[in-house]
Formats: C-alpha cells, structure tokens, sequence
C-alpha cells in the first residue's frame, strides 16, 4: 500500500504526518510569533490585516469565525467591532496558539464576546450556516487538503456570509530575486536570531512558495461553491486578500 | 476614493493615544454602537467612525447602516472636530443627516482630544528630547497663534484705513438702527394680531 504524500515546504512527506509537523512549528514559535511577525514583516503585517477588516464588511451583531486566528489579531479587530451583541470564535489547532491569544485578548480586556476553540480547519465543530464571516489570515497553506478546509468553511458560513483569506502569495516578477533573497538567506537568519529556530523560519519560507498563487486559489474557492470571488493583491503580492461568498 | 490605509490607520492610532480621561472612555461606552460616516466633500471620500470602549476605528468602508452622517469640506469639517463649535453647523458647507441628536456626543469626543505630546513622546524618545520637542511644539504654536493675532489686526487696520470698514461710531449707529427695526416689527405683528387681521 503506499501512502500519500504532500509537501512540508520542499520536503513530500505522508499526508498523515503533516499536521503533526505543522504543529510541532507552531508550538516552538508560539512565543515570539508576533514579536517575529513585526520583525519580518517591518509591522506591515499590521496594515494587511487591517485591510482584511476593511474587507470584511463586519458589523454589529455578527458572528465572526476566525480560523487559524492563532494569537488573536484579526479577532482582536473584530470582537471591538462586531459588539457585545456579536461574537467572535477563534479556533485553531494548536494549543500553543490559542493560549497565547486567549492571553493575549484577556489582557486587552476582550472578554466577553470572544470564545476559543481548538479545531481543525478540515473538520470544522460548528453547525451549518451559523457564521456571518470567517476569516483566516497565514493558515491556509498549513492546511493539508485546503478544498476539504474550504468545503467546511463553506458549510459553516451563513448563506450572503463572506470568506477573506488572508495568505502569502505569488509576488509580481520584478520583485522576485529581492524576495527570494530576503526568504531564503535573511528569514532563516533572522528565525535563528531572534526565536532561535531557523527551521521553523525555513519552512515558512517554503510552504510560501508551495501555497497555490492568486488565481488558482481563486479557482479552489470557486469550486468549493464561494461566489463572486475575487483577489486583492498587497505589497506587490507578497500576500493577497481573497474574497468570497457564500450565496 | 479612499484615504491610504497608513494615513487613516496613523489618525486612529493618534486618536486613540489621546482618550485617556474617564470622561472620554464615558462617551466611547454611550456611543459603542453608533456609527459616524463621514463625507469629505471637495476629495469625494468617506471616512466611517465606529467607537468602542477605548477608543475609535477609522475606516475607509463599512457597508452596514450609519447612525448619523456628516458631509462638508475638509478643512471646514476640521475646524469643526477641533473646535467642537456647533454654530458651524448652521453654515451651508456642513451637512447633517439621519440620527442629528447623537451628533454633539461625537463632536464633544473629538473635541476634548489634545494632544498631550509631551507624553506621547516620551513613549518614544528619552525624556529630555521629549520636553525639548514639546517646547519647540509649544513655541511654535504661540508663534503662530501671535502672527494670526497681528495679521487680523493689521488687515483690519488697512481696511479701516482705506474706509472700507465702517467706523465703530457707524456700527453703532447702524446695530441700534437695526435693533429699532426690530422692535418697530414686533409692535406691528402684536397690533395686527390684536385686529385679528
């Protein structure tokens, strides 16, 4: 019998070990992920998911599912915005994750209205048609069978609901040898540096190059059953805000 | 159009390093669930205002419904927010549509924001170039406070001067005119009231 495979970054390996290895990733930088996000990104990661709330369209009273929401920072926006009468759920599958953005929300004294739950994209706990939005910003391309990740989130999603996926992305042609350098030599560098673990660092890198560019992804939440989907690409397409509906 | 997202983002951030007094946070709670859209005319562009309890959200697009909504020019709408001057509402430039009563609960928000620079500066500078900018801040918003003052008084000097401004003696005399007019109108609507006419 032999197994599927996928890929790990550049690495094929069984399909089965791939969630396990993600997790073992997102528990040694769950630490000091914002701290490396700001570090990498020089805080425009800030402006990104910004834009995504501008997308969003979110308002009073809405139930928001942020998948992969990790350290909490699109929920963050959210749970201000949807008000007490809305409610924001954070779900993600690593528990290191969810407990540094459980605490992190706490501090801020986003309480009320915010509920966390570890679950996996690909299966998601929620009932048909409960959410007005889900989000999910750098997550998908952990994911190991994105169109079943997409088929759940379409199930869970309110009929005139939206998807806004929110991911690195194919970056336009002039921009590519800066790119490729500042991936491959200066993130594992800097991984190394400042969280201690340029693997972690490394795949990122790779598992960028290996997620599905603008269009095909587009064409995957096409076939999931979304509507009127389309792409905004940012800061030359380093990452690309993907919009979608549910009809 | 729309405001690039660094600029708005940049605004909120200042505006809400400034709500810092419980009378601020007060009014956020009272308006948590309001909306604020507002239209700067002359650019075409839409600035939507969701408070929360610490603070505001500036955004370039908000698709639900706004609770109240306001259209005038840039600067007019500026002056407005700062000096929290309700006349300016009766000029023709500034518009004010939907729910006009939760209106002066915003104004008074943005209003009471001054800039303590000294303290947002410290945040990020040593002390002693904190205090040192703030004074330069200081001395230069005397500057022109002084120039604004000397400018209006030798503008109106030189219209005097060139008669086209009227004495006082002619404004007074011209105020009591218009006040006599008054009470001659008032007299008149009362006798043509008291002959049912």
């Amino acid at each position: 019998m032999t197994d599927k495979t996928t890929h790990f970054g550049f690495e094929q390996i069984p399909e089965t070990e791939k969630a396990q290895r993600v997790g073992a990733v997102f528990d040694s930088v769950a630490a000091r992920y914002d701290l490396m996000n700001d570090v990498m990104s020089l805080g425009v990661h800030r402006l990104w998911k910004r834009y995504t709330v501008e997308l969003s369209g979110v308002r009073r009273g809405w139930q928001v599912l942020d998948l992969a929401g990790g350290t909490g920072d699109l929920a963050a926006h959210f749970a201000k915005l949807v008000g007490s009468q809305g409610r924001v759920v954070v779900a993600d599958i690593n528990a290191a994750m969810l407990q540094v953005g459980q605490d992190r929300l706490a501090n801020q004294g986003l309480v009320g209205n915010v509920e966390f739950v570890q679950a996996d994209a690909e299966n998601l706990p929620f009932v048909d048609d409960q959410f007005d939005l889900i989000t999910i910003a750098f997550g998908l391309r952990n994911v190991t069978h994105k169109e079943a990740a997409l088929a759940s989130m379409f199930r869970v999603l309110k009929p005139s609901g939206r998807l806004l996926i929110l991911e690195f992305s194919k970056v336009t042609p002039w921009l590519k040898p800066l790119y490729d350098f500042y991936s491959f030599k200066a993130l594992p560098l800097m991984g190394r540096l400042i969280a201690n673990d340029a693997d972690s660092y490394r795949y990122l890198a790779e598992s960028i190059r290996m997620h599905p560019d603008q269009e095909t992804l587009r064409d995957m939440m096409v076939d999931a059953g979304f509507e009127h989907c389309d792409y905004h690409n940012l800061s030359g397409g380093i990452v690309a805000v993907h919009r979608g509906y549910k009809l | 159009m729309s405001l690039p997202l660094p600029l708005l983002s940049a605004v909120e951030m200042l505006i809400n390093q400034q709500v810092t007094q419980p009378a601020q946070h007060r009014l956020l709670v009272e308006l948590s669930a309001k909306v604020l859209a507002i239209h700067l005319r002359g650019i075409d562009t839409w600035v939507y205002v969701l408070p929360y309890a610490d603070g505001v959200y500036l955004l370039n697009q908000y698709e639900g419904c706004c609770d109240v909504q306001i259209s005038g020019l840039p600067l007019t709408l500026l002056r407005l927010f700062k000096t929290g001057d309700v006349a300016l509402l009766s000029a023709e430039q500034i518009q004010l549509i939907d729910e006009q009563a939760i209106f002066p609960d915003f104004l008074l928000l943005f209003s009471r924001l001054q800039p303590d620079w000294e303290t947002l500066l410290t945040d990020k500078l040593d002390a002693r170039w904190a205090a040192k900018i703030t004074a330069v801040l200081d001395d230069s918003r005397q500057w022109q406070r002084q120039q604004q003052q000397a400018m209006a008084q030798s503008c109106g000097q030189w219209l005097h001067n060139r008669h086209l401004l009227p004495s006082r003696a002619e404004l007074i005399d011209f105020t009591a005119q218009i006040q006599k007019l008054e009470q001659d109108l008032t007299q008149l609507t009362e006798k043509f009231n008291h002959f049912n006419i």
